[in-house]
C-alpha cells in the first residue's frame, strides 16, 4: 500500500497525492498518482501501469469508494506507467472515462477499454469541467510524449505536469517535496536532457508555464516543487539543451 | 486469425509479415508483426497489445512450432508495441525481451521482471539470432525518446517501427504500397504529427540512405520496396516535422 497526502482542501475540492510504495520492486519506476476530489466525485491523474494497481487501489480505497465516485482518468500521455492499469480500473467501475490526447485514441485501447471509454483532447487543450469546477488542460506536445498534455487547477494553482520535473532516485531516497532546488537538480538533469528531444517544444512549453501562476508543480516521478522552487525549476528547464542523443551513431 | 505472408526466404532464412486482421475492432490501430525466422529460432518484432493477442498467437501457431519464439524485439514503449507483455511471459517465462534502456522502469508498469530484459544501450548493438548477426539501429525521437530500428544486413530488410507508418482504417489484401504517390496522404499526416525533432529525423535519413535497403518495414500501413525506399527516405528528409496547429 502506497502513502497518501493532501495537498489542498478548500470547501468540497481537495487535491491528494498518492506516493512511495515501500514494497515496490526496485526496478519498477515509482510514481505519484493525484486525485481530484470535488464533493464525492474524484478524478484520478496517471493511476499507472497494470503491475502497481495493487498499491494504488488498496491506498485509494482508504479514501473514497472508486466502484461509485472515481468518474474520471486524466492520461498525460500514451506510456505504460501512465494508465496500462486501466482495464482493471474498468472492472471496478465499467462507466468510467478516460481523458486522452487524441494522437493516442487508437494505441491505448491496445491494452483495454472500448471506443466509448477514451475522450480525446485536441491538441489545443481544453477546459475540463468537474463537477461545477473548471481545470486547465495545458498542452505540452513533445514533452516528451508527441501528444502530451498537463492539468491546472486555477484555484489551487496546483499544476499536474506529468513527465516535465520527473525525478530519477534511488528508493531509499524519495522525497514528496523538493528540500533544495539546487540539490534537486543531479536528480533531474539526466531525465530531461534523454527523454526530451526538442528544445523548440520544450521552450514553448516554459514560456507557457512561466506565464502562468504556480503554486505547486506536481510530476508524475519524483519531488513536488512549492512556491519560488517552481520558477526555479522553470528558469533552469528552459535554459537545458535536451535531445543531444544523435541517430548518426556509428556501424556497430 | 491474421493473414501471413513470407516476403523474403533465403534457405533457413525467412521474413514473415503477419498483416490482416478482419476482426480487430475499427477503434484499434492496425499493426503488423514480423517474425525473422533462421534455422530453429524465431524472433518476433512489436508483438502488439493484449487486445490482438489471440489474432497473433493463432497466425503464429500456423508458422512456427511456438516453442521456437524465444526472443522479441521492442522498437519503444508504447501500448500498440508490446503491452501484451504479461500474457507472453505466462506462455513462455524464459522469452528475452530486447528494449531500448531507457524503458525498462516504465516497461515494467506493464509486468515481468528486469531478468526478462535484455537492455539496448543508445548507441545500438548487435543480436545474434542463431548465426544471423542483426542490428538495432538508433531511431530516438521518432517519435519515441528511445527507439530503434532492428537491420538485416543479408537480406537488406529494415524493420522501422512507427517510421513509414500509414494510417490505414482497414487492412489490405497485401502487406505492400502499391504507388508510392498515392501513398503520400496516409503517412504525411502522421510524420508531422508524431514525430517532434528534424534533427533527429534527418540523422535518421542520412544513415539509413547509406545502408541501401530493399525493402523497408513499417509496424502500421505498407511495406516499401525497390525505388520505394529511396524516395521514402528522400521524402521524409524534406518534410518539416513537430508542427502542431493550434
Amino acid at each position: 500500500m502506497k502513502k497518501h497526502h493532501v495537498l489542498y482542501e478548500r470547501g468540497d475540492r481537495r487535491w491528494t497525492v498518492i506516493y512511495q510504495d515501500p514494497d515496490k520492486n526496485e526496478h519498477v519506476l515509482d510514481s505519484n498518482e493525484y486525485l481530484i476530489s470535488v464533493g464525492d466525485q474524484h478524478m484520478l491523474l496517471d493511476p499507472g501501469g497494470f503491475a502497481i494497481f495493487p498499491a494504488v487501489f488498496s491506498t485509494l480505497v482508504q479514501l473514497i469508494d472508486p466502484s461509485k465516485d472515481l468518474k474520471f482518468v486524466f492520461a498525460s500521455h500514451q506510456d505504460p506507467d501512465i494508465a496500462s492499469s486501466l482495464s482493471l480500473w474498468q472492472k471496478i467501475n465499467p462507466e468510467i472515462k478516460c481523458y486522452i490526447s487524441w494522437l493516442w485514441k487508437s494505441f491505448v485501447p491496445h491494452f483495454g477499454g472500448t471506443d466509448e471509454t477514451y475522450i480525446a483532447i485536441e491538441d489545443k487543450g481544453q477546459i475540463l469541467e468537474f463537477n461545477g469546477y473548471k481545470l486547465q488542460v495545458v498542452p505540452a506536445h513533445h514533452c516528451h510524449s508527441a501528444g502530451n498534455f498537463h492539468l491546472y487547477d486555477p484555484a489551487s494553482k496546483i499544476y499536474f505536469s506529468g513527465d516535465v520535473g520527473a525525478a530519477l532516485v534511488p528508493d531509499n531516497q524519495r522525497r514528496l517535496f523538493v528540500e533544495d532546488f539546487e540539490a534537486h537538480v543531479p536528480n533531474i538533469e539526466y531525465f530531461h536532457r534523454r527523454w526530451f528531444g526538442s528544445n523548440a517544444h520544450k521552450n514553448e512549453w516554459c514560456d507557457r508555464a512561466l506565464a502562468m501562476d504556480i503554486e505547486l508543480l506536481c510530476p508524475q516521478h519524483g519531488a513536488i516543487y512549492v512556491g519560488p522552487q517552481v520558477k526555479q525549476f522553470l528558469q533552469w528547464f528552459r535554459a537545458l539543451n535536451v535531445g543531444t542523443t544523435s541517430n548518426k551513431g556509428l556501424t556497430v | 486469425m491474421k493473414r501471413f505472408e513470407a516476403f523474403y526466404e533465403k534457405g533457413e532464412h525467412k521474413w514473415y509479415c503477419l498483416f490482416q486482421d478482419k476482426h480487430r475492432p475499427k477503434h484499434l490501430i492496425g499493426t503488423k508483426e514480423y517474425l525473422i525466422q533462421h534455422g530453429t529460432k524465431v524472433m518476433l518484432t512489436d508483438p502488439g497489445g493484449t487486445e490482438v493477442f489471440p489474432e497473433i498467437i493463432s497466425a503464429m501457431a500456423e508458422i512456427t512450432n511456438l516453442a521456437e519464439i524465444d526472443r522479441v524485439f521492442c522498437t519503444h514503449q508504447d501500448p500498440d508495441i508490446f503491452s501484451s507483455l504479461a500474457l507472453w511471459l505466462q506462455m513462455r517465462p524464459d522469452l528475452k525481451i530486447f528494449l531500448p534502456k531507457i524503458w525498462i522502469g516504465f516497461m515494467l508498469h506493464f509486468g515481468g521482471e528486469r531478468e526478462n530484459f535484455e537492455l539496448i544501450p543508445d548507441e545500438g548493438t548487435l543480436i545474434n539470432l542463431n548465426g544471423l548477426n542483426l542490428q538495432a539501429i538508433p531511431a530516438h525521437f521518432m517519435h519515441s525518446s528511445g527507439n530503434f530500428h532492428l537491420w538485416d544486413a543479408e537480406a537488406k530488410i529494415l524493420f522501422t517501427g512507427d517510421t513509414g507508418a500509414a494510417l490505414i482504417t482497414d487492412d489490405a489484401d497485401s502487406p505492400f504500397v502499391t504507388d508510392f504517390d498515392k501513398h503520400i496522404p496516409l503517412i504525411e499526416g502522421f510524420h508531422k504529427r508524431w514525430f517532434g525533432s528534424n534533427e533527429h529525423k534527418n540523422q535518421w535519413c542520412e544513415r539509413v540512405a547509406e545502408l541501401e535497403p530493399d525493402m523497408l518495414c513499417p509496424q502500421h500501413g505498407l511495406i516499401y520496396q525497390g525505388d520505394q525506399v529511396g524516395r521514402f527516405i528522400d521524402w521524409l528528409f524534406e518534410l518539416k516535422v513537430g508542427v502542431i496547429n493550434y
